[in-house]
């Protein structure tokens, strides 16, 4: 044992107190919050499982004989595993997109300095403010010139525009604080920029990368009213607008909207945890030393 | 995994590229026999035609089955005509689609569409053809629509555009057992009304179910009516209001403070107060005849026309109702002579007596004259029993005001029931706005 | 030295912004001059009534928009306050821990996740005046029944669920930055004997700051584009429209009253508003970026 790990190991001791009553403040704070968010998940669940008229009475009790009336409703009289299918096309598509684009530029505006920086730094802040609403007819007009209405594509492009701004700032970010000896040290080997983009960037940020890969699934995969709008054929709705077809935005039918969240939300989780998987700690620091 | 996830994506981008192309592909090819196969020329009513139609019968719509087999049903009649149907629920967004197609060129052949103020962008910019248009070409047009119909879908430039297929009524539903248990009388004047209210506030139950942030369309429109009567609710205020219309908001405020509503009246929705009536928590509701399917118990529940208020002008039988919706023909479809064709056809056939008859039997009143349906519910049935011994129906008010004019005074509903401003004041705006 | 070379820059820069260009730039270019004109109607776009700035000097003279506005402003504080610091509070929190981290992590972002509709009809029969569930807890605890969207807490109850559903995405993002951070660090500190609070407070914070300032950049843009959890929870902006947020008061506008342009007239106060905030908080919150 080294001098510096005695004194370490005597840290440790002095610190053990404080940081087992710090501990219990922590988790009782974090099981509250964790409350909040499953109740909720458990409660469109438990909805779920009831029939459309005890719902808007009786919304809190447990579910005790359940049914399953409103998933058979939507297994019947939908083709939910095509709808899937289309959700993953269009939204996989975008986040590859978005990723790519995203990636490149985020990393030019760290590490160049250029004059219309600052500027392009405020027009991509401003291009997160568009509300989709202002802009959907000129995007509709393009979309049916392109010959793309119901097409993947006529969704694919307009939602990889929407999410790329989000991506860059966020990205951004996280590319900022990165150490630039390393990309240094490679420039003096002969690498250029984009062996350093491909060989250094790109495995550092990949925690960054699969947290904006996240959101962009998700906004792409919910964005309804895009959806709504660009794609009319039946045979091309994603999942969240076949769903709004049984159970409309402002519609009454609560159990089978509760199945239909269900239904939504159960491929979406699966891509976070499998995502999520990139964002753990030590990492980073792994891929730096490595 | 992370390259599994990888392959994954890039597979599923060229799959979607892929497709792309070959969309392009047979883009491109369905031109090109038109030119090469020239029998075509020899036979000229055996070319296809394609007619994209669009309506609100998707969905969970009761209607929506029926609808699907009728348009199967004309393209076995018809197979020269390939009908390609995009129907989805009526909501904002499927309003805005609709709009958003026919501002970019996209217009759909055959419409199922709102009439009156929604109406109004599609017909000022000459998106759709009227009915006089059309019958110059084909007088069987629309010829079995009655004229009691019919006359609820003239527009702002005197002429016709829609075909309806079903009407609708509006009326104060009542749960009857709760009148009963409590000893009170139907409502069928207004003091048996305020009699009840009070009776029933008392009690704690909630006497009328109603949100004004949401629906307070039904009370603007029969406490208007109950006060001005059928002459002064058929008024579009341009310059000046009637005075009969600040009497009948000034109701908002009375009915308020007797504690006829729900105590969050002004934030609650309309989902949970339609909710409240069906489950018997509320006494009455002031609804449409699209309630009816959902009414839990119907052998209690009945529908009666608001009463005359004191001083008021109403017929007691006056009822708000009429045809809110039917089949437009768009200009765009009207102009190309193999289209205008088929999608005539088409209207013809989806507003027959047969296909009306169907449409009809799940709720309100047909458009054409065909025999009663049968099977209906107790309060089905007083509610065609109502709109039979109507005086006056007249179309509710939103159908005349501008969308402008007519969202403002929605939206002080509260306001004005809370007395925080005056119908007058308010009124004053509407008409501004009305231009 | 590396980075000297510009020409890189045309590979990494416009591509993206030739797919922002045309499918946001242009269109939102559109926007700008649709609200030069009075257009009653989606299908009358392009068509409409060239009135110059009328839909500007009406927005001076709306109430809604004056309620909109103030209400916005207390929603850009709450985000910025409760919204990244709850979410940073508990970044922080799970980062210290290593049991059940994983678990957290997962839960926390629950809500993101599940549809607006969903979470806002939960809502609505929390608030519900009869038989609501905090009414019914009030009862049972022999309280009296509150009415919860009453005209001065229904903007408060209407922002707590906002607030509080994305407050797993911005935890996401702090603990992305925090795990970025290389563990050495940290066994440094802690030989000098820096831990706790203080080591939160000057080695974490400072490293993720830029992460932190991003955050807070997009929680004042989204809180200016709020819409689709308010329009649930509080259709109309009720009660009596004291509930609308630009984002709802444009849909309000643009759909509902189809004053078309006035509603794009709407959308141009939005992005400037964003983009004035946006860079003071940039010029506010400037600092030397650190590397690690």
């Amino acid at each position: 044992m080294n001098k510096s790990s005695i004194a370490f190991e005597k840290q440790i001791r002095k610190t053990r107190f404080t940081t087992v009553i710090s501990k219990i403040i922590i988790y009782f704070v974090l099981c509250i919050w964790a409350f909040t968010t499953v109740y909720t998940l458990f409660w469109v669940v438990n909805n779920s499982f009831k029939d459309k008229t005890v719902i808007l009475t009786d919304s809190f009790s447990l579910a005790v004989k359940p049914i399953l009336d409103n998933y058979e409703t939507a297994f019947n009289k939908l083709n939910i595993g095509r709808a899937y299918l289309n959700s993953f096309i269009i939204s996989g598509s975008t986040v590859v997109l978005v990723m790519v684009f995203s990636g490149l530029t985020a990393y030019a505006m760290t590490r160049y300095t250029f004059r219309l920086k600052n500027t392009l730094y405020l027009m991509f802040a401003g291009s997160l403010l568009f509300p989709a609403f202002s802009t959907i007819v000129p995007i509709f007009r393009m979309v049916l010139q392109l010959n793309l209405v119901s097409h993947p594509l006529g969704v694919i492009i307009p939602q990889t525009a929407s999410n790329l701004s989000f991506a860059i700032i966020v990205l951004m970010g996280f590319m900022s604080n990165l150490p630039l000896e390393l990309e240094e040290a490679a420039f003096m080997e002969g690498c250029n920029v984009f062996d350093i983009f491909f060989r250094i960037i790109l495995p550092i940020s990949k925690p960054a990368f699969a947290t904006v890969a996240i959101f962009t699934f998700l906004w792409s995969y919910n964005d309804l009213f895009m959806q709504m709008v660009i794609l009319r054929k039946r045979e091309t709705y994603p999942i969240c607008t076949l769903l709004n077809e049984i159970s409309s935005q402002f519609g009454t039918d609560f159990g089978l909207m509760a199945s239909a969240v269900t239904i939504v939300v159960l491929p979406v989780l699966i891509v976070y945890l499998f995502l999520q998987k990139n964002i753990v700690k030590g990492l980073t620091a792994g891929a730096i030393k490595g | 995994m992370r390259k599994l996830l990888a392959i994954l994506l890039v597979i599923a981008m060229s799959i979607s590229i892929f497709s792309a192309c070959n969309k392009a592909k047979t883009v491109d090819d369905s031109p090109t026999p038109d030119i090469s196969t020239p029998q075509q020329e020899t036979e000229p009513e055996k070319e296809t035609v394609v007619l994209r139609t669009v309506s609100m019968f998707g969905g969970t719509d009761p209607s929506a089955a029926d609808y699907q087999q009728l348009i199967s049903n004309f393209m076995k009649e018809n197979p020269h005509i390939l009908i390609t149907d995009e129907s989805a629920t009526a909501d904002e967004t499927w309003k805005a689609r609709v709009t958003t197609d026919f501002s970019s060129g996209n217009d759909p052949d055959v419409v199922f569409y709102f009439t009156g103020a929604d109406a109004v962008q599609l017909i000022e910019t000459g998106k759709v053809v009227s009915i006089e248009e059309i019958r110059e070409e084909y007088p069987d047009y629309a010829s079995n629509i009655t004229d009691a119909a019919m006359s609820f879908m003239k527009e702002f430039d005197g002429k016709h555009y829609a075909v309806p297929i079903r009407g609708f009524y509006e009326g104060l539903f009542c749960n009857t057992d709760l009148f009963e248990k409590y000893g009170l009388d139907l409502p069928t004047d207004w003091e048996k009304l305020e009699a009840a209210v009070k009776k029933f506030s008392a009690e704690g139950i909630v006497p009328i179910a109603a949100s004004f942030s949401d629906v307070p369309h039904y009370w603007i429109e029969h406490f208007i009516l109950a006060v001005g009567g059928y002459e002064d609710h058929k008024i579009n205020p341009k310059d000046t209001y009637p005075e009969s219309w600040a009497e009948g908001l000034k109701l908002f405020k009375t009915f308020k403070d007797m504690g006829a509503f729900p105590v969050d009246v002004n934030a609650t929705k309309n989902d949970i107060t339609t909710n409240m009536f069906y489950d018997k928590q509320a006494a009455m509701i002031l609804d449409g005849s699209w309630i009816v399917g959902g009414i839990k118990d119907p052998d209690t529940t009945t529908v009666l026309p608001v009463p005359c208020a004191p001083g008021g002008k109403k017929d007691p039988s006056d009822i708000i109702g009429g045809f809110s919706s039917g089949f437009y023909i768009s200009k765009k479809a009207w102009d190309d002579p193999a289209r205008r064709d088929a999608a005539v056809k088409f209207v013809q056939y989806m507003t027959s007596n047969e296909a009306i008859a169907m449409f009809a039997k799940v709720a309100g009143a047909p458009a054409a004259d065909v025999p009663t349906p049968e099977g209906l519910t107790a309060v089905m049935e007083a509610g065609i029993k109502m709109g039979g011994q109507a005086k006056n129906i007249d179309m509710p008010i939103d159908s005349r005001l501008s969308k402008e004019a007519w969202t403002y005074l929605v939206s002080m509903i509260g306001s004005i029931a809370d007395g925080q401003v005056t119908p007058e004041e308010v009124l004053q705006e509407v008409v501004n706005k009305n231009k | 030295m590396l980075y000297k070379d510009k020409r890189p820059l045309i590979v990494f820069i416009v591509p993206s912004l030739i797919i922002l260009g045309i499918f946001l730039y242009y269109p939102f270019i559109q926007n700008i001059i649709n609200s030069f004109y009075e257009i009653s109607g989606l299908a009358a776009l392009g068509g409409g009534k060239y009135i110059g700035i009328e839909n500007y000097k009406r927005m001076f003279a709306d109430p809604g928009i004056h309620q909109s506005l103030k209400n916005t402003l207390y929603m850009m504080f709450f985000a910025v306050f409760f919204q990244v610091g709850i979410a940073l509070v508990l970044a922080l929190m799970v980062d210290s821990i290593t049991r059940g981290a994983q678990f957290f992590r997962t839960v926390f972002f629950f809500p993101v996740v599940i549809s607006a509709t969903a979470i806002g009809l939960m809502f609505n029969l929390f608030y519900s005046y009869n038989g609501g569930l905090f009414n019914q807890i009030l009862l049972k605890l022999g309280l009296e029944r509150v009415l919860w969207l009453s005209d001065e807490l229904a903007i408060y109850m209407v922002s707590l669920p906002v607030i509080w559903q994305y407050v797993g995405f911005y935890f996401v993002i702090i603990l992305t930055g925090l795990n970025g951070i290389p563990q050495d660090i940290f066994e440094y500190a802690l030989l000098d004997g820096v831990t706790g609070v203080k080591k939160t407070w000057y080695i974490s914070l400072p490293l993720i700051w830029d992460v932190i300032k991003v955050c807070l950049i997009l929680a004042i843009t989204g809180s200016l584009k709020v819409f689709d959890l308010p329009w649930v929870v509080a259709p109309n902006g009720a009660p009596k429209g004291l509930t609308h947020f630009l984002g709802t008061y444009m849909y309000f506008k643009t759909f509902i009253s189809q004053s078309v342009g006035y509603g794009a007239a709407i959308s141009v106060l939005i992005v400037v508003l964003g983009l004035v905030v946006s860079f003071t908080v940039n010029k506010v919150f400037k600092r030397d970026t650190i590397v690690y």
